[in-house]
């Protein structure tokens, strides 16, 4: 009976050759004339070099191309203001704003297509998520306007009482959540700077 | 502290036959057994700093960038392969054997040599250097899991491809 093994072990080239004592002093010599370095250097491979090559530029690219957008919207600090659309009534400014981001949206409709838009996500601060929770509170199903320099830019349903975040999903284009984003962030930052 | 040469002096002459038992069972002559062993050493050279203290941490190190360097030296022969297929120039076999003898020899090694280095590394230590799967993983670096499922895989690969032998020699 033959296993593997022994077949293995038969074809062993170090069982049936010795190795060659010149072949062992010149790998030796030709070692030892390298210049030892104490470099730390990691051992990647080729290979796992090009990978990271590849992902590193991509991440170049897309931060180049994200600040090359986020710098042709950025242009300048925006005012921001929330109000009730049916009153009037101011409920936020730019001081109310604790954070506010950019979310990917993703929707399926009826024959299964994933589609994705894109929406803010706002965090109050605590001041103005009191302000917020109580003025939703008396008026869901009513239209809250958010203003940027004094233009609408959208009018999202209260869809709910509303305190310390808020997520306008409105169904945006990547341009106009970030116009927004920015608008937010931006008038925020000039009225810290103006203080 | 030793400087950086004496440390490569002192890994090379520590580690340095187990290293070339290994390279030789990963390639397929003695001289490409003797260059991988170089190149291994040439990475550790450029980077004596990044070699753990330590014994069997310097022997992980060491096997594992000798795998990688047989590995980046494999694809490139495999390249080369898919572009003029099967020429097996096992040259190096000892002549007296006797003739069945070497012909299944040949078959066991291009056997080998169609597993990927890893695989190969973790059969070789396994088979015939009698290690255990937990010494190998350490060795090779990965899980005890992951190196059984290299020897049961890599076990198969080898009985496939030497179905003949394993059935009628001897």
């Amino acid at each position: 009976m033959t296993t593997l093994s022994t077949i293995l072990r038969d074809a062993d080239p170090t069982a049936h050759e010795t190795r060659s004592p010149q072949a062992r002093a010149l790998t030796r010599a030709r070692v030892m004339s390298l210049p030892a370095s104490a470099n730390t250097q990691r051992a990647f491979s080729r290979r796992q070099a090009f990978a990271m090559a590849a992902v590193l530029g991509a991440i170049a690219v897309g931060a180049g191309v994200f600040g090359w957008r986020q710098a042709s919207v950025d242009v300048a600090a925006m005012r921001f203001e929330a109000r009730l659309a049916e009153s009037n009534e101011t409920i936020l400014a730019n001081r109310d704003i604790q954070t506010a981001r950019m979310v990917t949206l993703h929707d399926r409709d009826r024959s299964g297509n994933t589609s994705s838009t894109f929406g803010v996500e706002l965090t109050f601060t605590s001041e103005g998520a009191e302000k917020m929770r109580r003025a939703t509170e008396e008026h869901i199903g009513e239209h809250l306007q958010l203003m940027i320099d004094g233009e609408v830019v959208m009018a999202p349903l209260i869809r709910g009482a509303i305190s310390s975040s808020a997520m306008l999903s409105g169904n945006y284009t990547w341009e106009q959540a970030s116009r927004i984003v920015d608008g937010l962030l931006k008038g925020k930052l000039e009225l810290r700077n103006d203080k | 502290m030793s400087s950086p040469t004496e440390r490569l002096s002192l890994i090379f002459d520590t580690h340095e036959d187990k290293l070339y038992r290994l390279a030789r069972r990963l390639t397929r002559s003695a001289e490409e057994a003797e260059d991988l062993l170089q190149d291994t050493f040439v990475k550790a050279a450029g980077a004596l700093g990044s070699i753990p203290d330590g014994t069997p941490k310097e022997e992980a190190w060491l096997v594992r960038v000798l795998i990688n360097t047989q590995r980046d030296h494999w694809r490139k022969a495999t390249v080369r392969k898919r572009a003029a297929p099967i020429a097996p120039a096992l040259t190096a076999l000892p002549a007296s054997t006797a003739e069945t003898a070497l012909i299944a020899k040949r078959a066991v090694w291009a056997a080998l040599d169609t597993l990927t280095p890893r695989r190969r590394a973790i059969l070789v230590l396994s088979e015939l250097e009698g290690l255990a799967p937990d010494a190998i993983a350490s060795l090779v670096g990965g899980t005890v899991v992951t190196v059984r499922w290299h020897l049961s895989i890599g076990r198969r690969e080898l009985r496939c491809a030497l179905a003949s032998h394993l059935g009628e020699k001897r």
